[in-house]
């Protein structure tokens, strides 16, 4: 039979009639509550194509401040380095005829997204556009890009590191000026290596036994992470090893050998700490990963000329000051190879109206010493890809809290004297980078599985874009 | 979720049922009378041709071609729709997003209904306050909800995991390949089920009275009362729900983006929309895109007439079985 404490609603809404005042205050309060929710429920975001966007690095979008002559050429500029108004400004100061505006429209690939976007569209790309390192190789073609051979690339093209220009150029074409490069180095942490008793080491050979001592002592610690997510990041470190994905493009052929012998050697040297879980394999660039290095669960970063300065900030905490800088450990002993990873470099899209005036502020803006004198120094803090400023003492002499007080700056020149310009992007490095993630993280297959799948990927791929592929 | 799929079932419903069709207005109304339905409806015609019909039509064309590196765009026939349906990653999306439809759906709708329920029951207070509370999930932007749930999921310092190691079960990886869709679908369930509560529940409101009363009179239980008279009333409500809910899901895409930034679980053709996205935006193949976009659009389709089929044919038949109950809704 009915429950005396249950009613039907007939029963209820007599009954609420006799109710106390205090019933409806529940009654308005749940209502406002509801009438608050739905209409912000109105304004719930369709916006999941931006849902990338925003999880990945944003600096906030700086205005320029600067006033210019309105008869100047009006340029727009996409970088998202922090910090670079400052080298923007000074050009426009003493470039009168010339006015730059720069946008920050996103970091790295967020950013390609939207170029690619205005590339297809026919407008909307911008004068000058920073372009990612390896993966900028995508969009060298004449279409796309303006060849700033003939616009005054070449008379500068001594200046810089010969890796640096090497892989920018395509078929006697230069669609990018290099703007700053990666030279990778060894960061650690010297507590760490005093509490678990190991040396600095110089050989690879040397790493594997001091990862495989920390292991031992602590099976919660790893002496570095080896990520699964980052292709930029393996592809640098198996440059280090000889192992190239790609060689030049000659026309419409390409050199593909991903999984090489070089790379099936760099394999079999990480794979067994990998699987032993003596080195991590987490996701790099996110808070985990961070709090990681800082609270001591890593002692290594294997990283570029900017991961100190541009990651300082996460790796805040008691660690500061204790980090230093080594060179990579070397796969012979008492060798001097490194690898780049990152850089970047600024092009003209063919959609330009005034390459030439483009084409000058590119220049400038990468060559010019009062440009890096900003460029070089906080919160810019880019590796210059010109040995004069990578060498100057006023780069050198820089020092962060994070690593003390030394000079990291002279390791990473050692580091960058070195690189070789066979480590080149291509014209598929999107692909190869979306399909090295996947096949990385389905399964736990090996890292010479994931090579071995990736080469047979982009060679098919490379075939169906016309590509005539040898190896 | 996108409103788009509630237009389109409403519009494929007035055409087919018979009592809504509008009458036709004869001459002998007047001849204006005979124009201002179509005057009326220009308006719309003219807003969706412009950004409905002209963009499919657009994606139609792009998904034709082919843009290569060296070539630039070429003809490329029906290839890019082939590549989509020979790749067995897609079709590994494809089957996720059915196997999530098939678990998340069920699941948020019965909490859902059980909530109503209760809320509805009189054995609650403050139903009213309660309601708000379940409703503010859906408030909360999706983009924001994933972000804040990937970071409650983190597995090494992540307040789940500082939980679950309290209670004993160690480090649970809740964004790890075996674990990641039960939690997307943690996720969405925490998201959509206050949305579909207060639908269910003003549904409930329109029971009548009388029906209850009835029922009570003749010496039914709470649970009898419950069940016979109250849900399958609104059962045709829930029905509807849960094809809205089951169009949602084959368009997953905010979750999975916003955890692919976490962690490596999330494969670019995680879902079919996500691969969509990928596909134009990691590896620029705007053309692959649309053609795959316009296969995922076409299997909704598909699925939302085989469901209108399917309940035709369980409406008549229950019709049959209960002469004197009237068809509401579909």
């Amino acid at each position: 039979m009915s429950d005396s404490l249950w009613r039907t609603r007939q029963q209820r809404s007599c009954a609420a009639s006799h109710m106390r005042p205090t019933r409806n205050r529940f009654g308005i309060f749940g209502g406002v509550a509801m009438l608050a929710t739905t209409l912000l429920a109105v304004n719930v975001s369709g916006s999941e194509a931006s849902a990338a966007n925003i999880a990945k690095p944003q600096f906030n979008r700086s205005a320029n401040v600067q006033s210019c002559s309105k008869r100047a050429t009006q340029l727009t500029f996409w970088s998202w380095v922090p910090g670079i108004q400052r080298s923007v400004n000074l050009f426009n100061k003493t470039h009168n005829g010339i006015c730059v505006q720069l946008d920050n429209v996103g970091a790295g690939s967020t950013e390609l997204e939207k170029l690619a976007a205005a590339l297809k569209a026919g407008s909307g790309a911008p004068d000058v556009v920073q372009l990612p390192g390896i993966e900028a190789s995508q969009f060298f073609n004449p279409s796309e890009l303006t060849n700033l051979a003939t616009l005054g690339a070449n008379s500068v093209k001594k200046g810089f590191y010969p890796f640096a220009w090497a892989r920018l150029e395509t078929g006697g074409a230069t669609y990018c000026i290099p703007q700053d490069i990666g030279p990778m180095a060894m960061l650690y942490n010297t507590t760490f290596f005093k509490k678990y008793g190991i040396s600095v080491p110089t050989t690879w050979t040397q790493f594997a036994s001091d990862a495989a001592k920390v292991h031992r002592e602590n099976p919660q610690a790893a002496l570095t992470d080896f990520p699964t997510n980052d292709p930029n990041w393996t592809f640098g470190l198996l440059s280090q090893r000889g192992a190239n994905q790609f060689g030049p493009l000659k026309g419409s052929t390409l050199p593909i050998h991903i999984d090489n012998a070089p790379a099936k050697a760099f394999a079999a040297y990480w794979q067994p700490m990998i699987s032993k879980g003596i080195v991590q394999s987490v996701p790099d660039f996110n808070s985990g990963f961070y709090r990681e290095l800082g609270d001591g669960t890593l002692g290594v970063w294997l990283t570029a000329a900017w991961g100190p300065d541009d990651f300082s900030p996460s790796l805040a905490g008691p660690s500061v000051g204790k980090w230093r800088v080594a060179p990579l450990p070397q796969w012979k002993a008492g060798a001097n190879v490194s690898a780049d990873w990152g850089g970047s470099c600024d092009a003209v899209p063919k959609q330009s109206s005034n390459p030439k005036a483009a084409a000058a502020f590119d220049i400038w803006l990468n060559t010019n010493e009062g440009s890096w004198k900003l460029m070089a120094t906080s919160p810019t803090d880019l590796y210059p890809s010109l040995p004069r400023f990578a060498n100057a003492s006023f780069f050198v002499k820089n020092t962060i809290p994070l690593t003390g007080n030394q000079q990291i700056n002279r390791v990473f020149a050692k580091a960058a004297a070195n690189l070789s310009p066979d480590q080149l992007g291509s014209p598929i490095e999107g692909y190869v980078f979306t399909e090295y993630t996947d096949d990385a993280s389905s399964g736990h297959p090996s890292l010479q599985a994931v090579l071995s799948k990736l080469q047979s990927q982009a060679v098919s791929y490379a075939q169906q874009e016309g590509i005539k592929v040898v190896s | 979720m996108t409103g788009a799929a509630h237009d389109t079932v409403a519009v494929l419903d007035l055409a087919s049922d018979p009592i809504r069709r509008p009458r036709r207005f004869t001459k002998r109304s007047g001849g204006k009378r005979r124009t201002t339905p179509y005057v009326l409806l220009a308006p719309f015609c003219l807003v969706f041709a412009i950004f409905a019909i002209a963009p499919l039509g657009y994606a139609l064309y792009v998904s034709l071609f082919k843009t290569t590196f060296l070539q630039g765009q070429v003809f490329a026939g029906l290839s890019n729709f082939a590549l989509t349906l020979e790749s067995s990653a897609f079709w590994h999306g494809v089957g996720r997003v059915v196997v999530f439809g098939a678990f998340q759906v069920p699941i948020m709708l019965g909490v859902a209904l059980l909530l109503a329920l209760l809320l509805d029951s009189g054995l609650v207070r403050l139903s009213r306050t309660f309601q708000a509370i379940y409703f503010i999930p859906y408030a909360v932007p999706g983009v924001v909800a994933a972000l804040m749930w990937g970071f409650m999921y983190e597995p090494s310092f992540g307040p789940l995991d500082a939980i679950s190691k309290a209670v004993g079960f160690g480090t649970i990886n809740f964004l790890g390949t075996n674990t990641i869709l039960s939690s997307i679908g943690n996720v969405v369930t925490w998201e959509w089920t206050g949305y579909h509560l207060i639908i269910l529940y003003t549904a409930l409101q329109w029971v009548p009275p009388q029906l209850e009363e009835a029922a009570l009179v003749d010496g039914a239980s709470l649970w009898q009362v419950t069940w016979h008279v109250k849900v399958r009333s609104i059962l045709p409500v829930v029905a509807l729900s849960g094809v809205f809910s089951v169009i949602g899901t084959m368009q997953l895409f905010t979750e999975p983006s916003i955890f692919a930034t976490l962690t490596p679980s999330i494969t670019s053709s995680y879902t079919p929309n996500y691969y969509v996205y990928t596909q134009a935006f990691q590896e620029f193949n705007s053309n692959g895109a649309a053609a795959t976009a316009l296969l995922l659009a076409a299997m909704t389709i598909i699925l939302m007439v085989g469901i209108m089929f399917a309940r035709k044919r369980i409406g008549r038949l229950s019709a049959r079985s209960a002469p004197g109950r009237e068809q509401t809704w579909l």
